[in-house]
C-alpha cells in the first residue's frame, strides 16, 4: 500500500523533482571579454555535493535510454 | 469435520530479542562495506547487468510482483548483508527501480510498479481508514483549494484598524 511503502513515495517525488528541473530554462551566460570571471553559479557545485540530485540525474540518464528504446534509437 | 481458522504464530521475535546479541555481532551494526551511493551502485548495476539475473528478474515480474517491492526487497536485503546503509539504501531505490524498468521494457514484460489500488480490500481497520484517506484526499483536494482562496480574499479584505491606522 502507497501509504506504508516508503519506496513509491520515493520514486514518485525524485520524478516530480526531475520533471521540474527538466523544465527550468538555464540562464545564459554571457562570455564577453569584460564578463566577470568568477565561478557563475555557486549552486552548482553544492548540488552535486548533495547524493539525492547525484541520484536524481542517475534517473534520468536510465530514463533516457528508456525513452530511447521506446523510440527505436537504440 | 473441524473448520480450520487463522493460528497466531508463535515464531515472532520477542521484544527485545534484537538487543540480545553482541554489540557489532550483527553485519549491519559494523561499517558499511559501501559508504556513498556510487559506490552501492557499482554493486549493484553490475548484478543487474548479469543474464541469470535478468531472467531471474523477468520471471518475478511476469508473475506480478511490483517494481518498487523487488528493489526494496533488494535493497534491504542488502543492508542486512551490511553492504550498505539504510540512508544509501533508500537513495539507491529510485536508480534501481528504473533500471529494472529498463530491463523489463527492453525485455517486453509487463510490469507492476506498486501504485495502484488494491483490487482486493482486506478487512483489517488500518487498510479500511487508508482507503477511505485516499478518497478523502482525491475529493477534498479541489474543495480545500477553494476554501484556501476564500480565506485568502476575506484576510486581503480586511483593513488595519489599529490605533494609528488611518479612518
Amino acid at each position: 500500500m502507497q501509504l506504508t511503502d516508503p519506496t513509491i513515495i520515493l520514486y514518485k517525488k525524485m520524478e516530480r523533482e526531475l520533471m521540474a528541473t527538466e523544465n527550468v530554462p538555464k540562464k545564459s551566460v554571457s562570455t564577453g571579454l569584460l564578463a566577470s570571471t568568477k565561478k557563475r553559479d555557486a549552486n552548482e557545485d553544492t548540488d552535486v555535493n548533495q547524493p539525492s540530485y547525484r541520484v536524481m540525474q542517475y534517473m534520468s540518464q536510465i530514463r533516457k535510454l528508456r525513452e530511447e528504446n521506446k523510440n527505436g534509437d537504440a | 469435520m473441524v473448520m480450520r481458522k487463522d493460528q497466531p504464530t508463535f515464531d515472532a521475535p520477542v521484544p527485545g530479542q534484537s538487543l540480545t546479541a553482541p554489540l557489532g555481532g550483527r553485519p549491519w551494526q559494523s561499517p558499511p562495506q559501501y559508504a556513498t551511493v556510487e559506490e552501492a551502485l557499482d554493486y549493484y548495476l553490475p548484478r543487474l547487468a548479469n543474464d541469470e539475473v535478468i531472467a531471474q528478474l523477468m520471471d518475478t515480474l511476469e508473475m506480478g510482483v511490483p517494481v518498487t517491492v523487488i528493489a526494496n526487497t533488494m535493497q534491504l536485503a542488502s543492508v542486512m548483508e551490511g553492504k550498505h546503509t539504510v540512508d544509501v539504501g533508500m537513495l539507491v531505490v529510485p536508480v534501481l527501480i528504473e533500471m529494472i524498468l529498463y530491463l523489463a521494457e527492453q525485455n517486453n514484460v509487463e510490469y507492476v510498479m506498486g501504485d495502484d489500488k488494491p483490487q482486493k480490500v482486506r478487512k483489517t481497520l488500518v487498510d479500511k481508514a487508508v482507503l477511505k484517506l485516499e478518497d478523502l484526499k482525491e475529493k477534498g483536494s479541489d474543495e480545500k483549494l477553494e476554501s484556501l482562496e476564500a480565506v485568502d480574499e476575506v484576510k486581503e479584505e480586511q483593513k488595519v484598524v489599529g490605533l494609528m491606522g488611518r479612518r
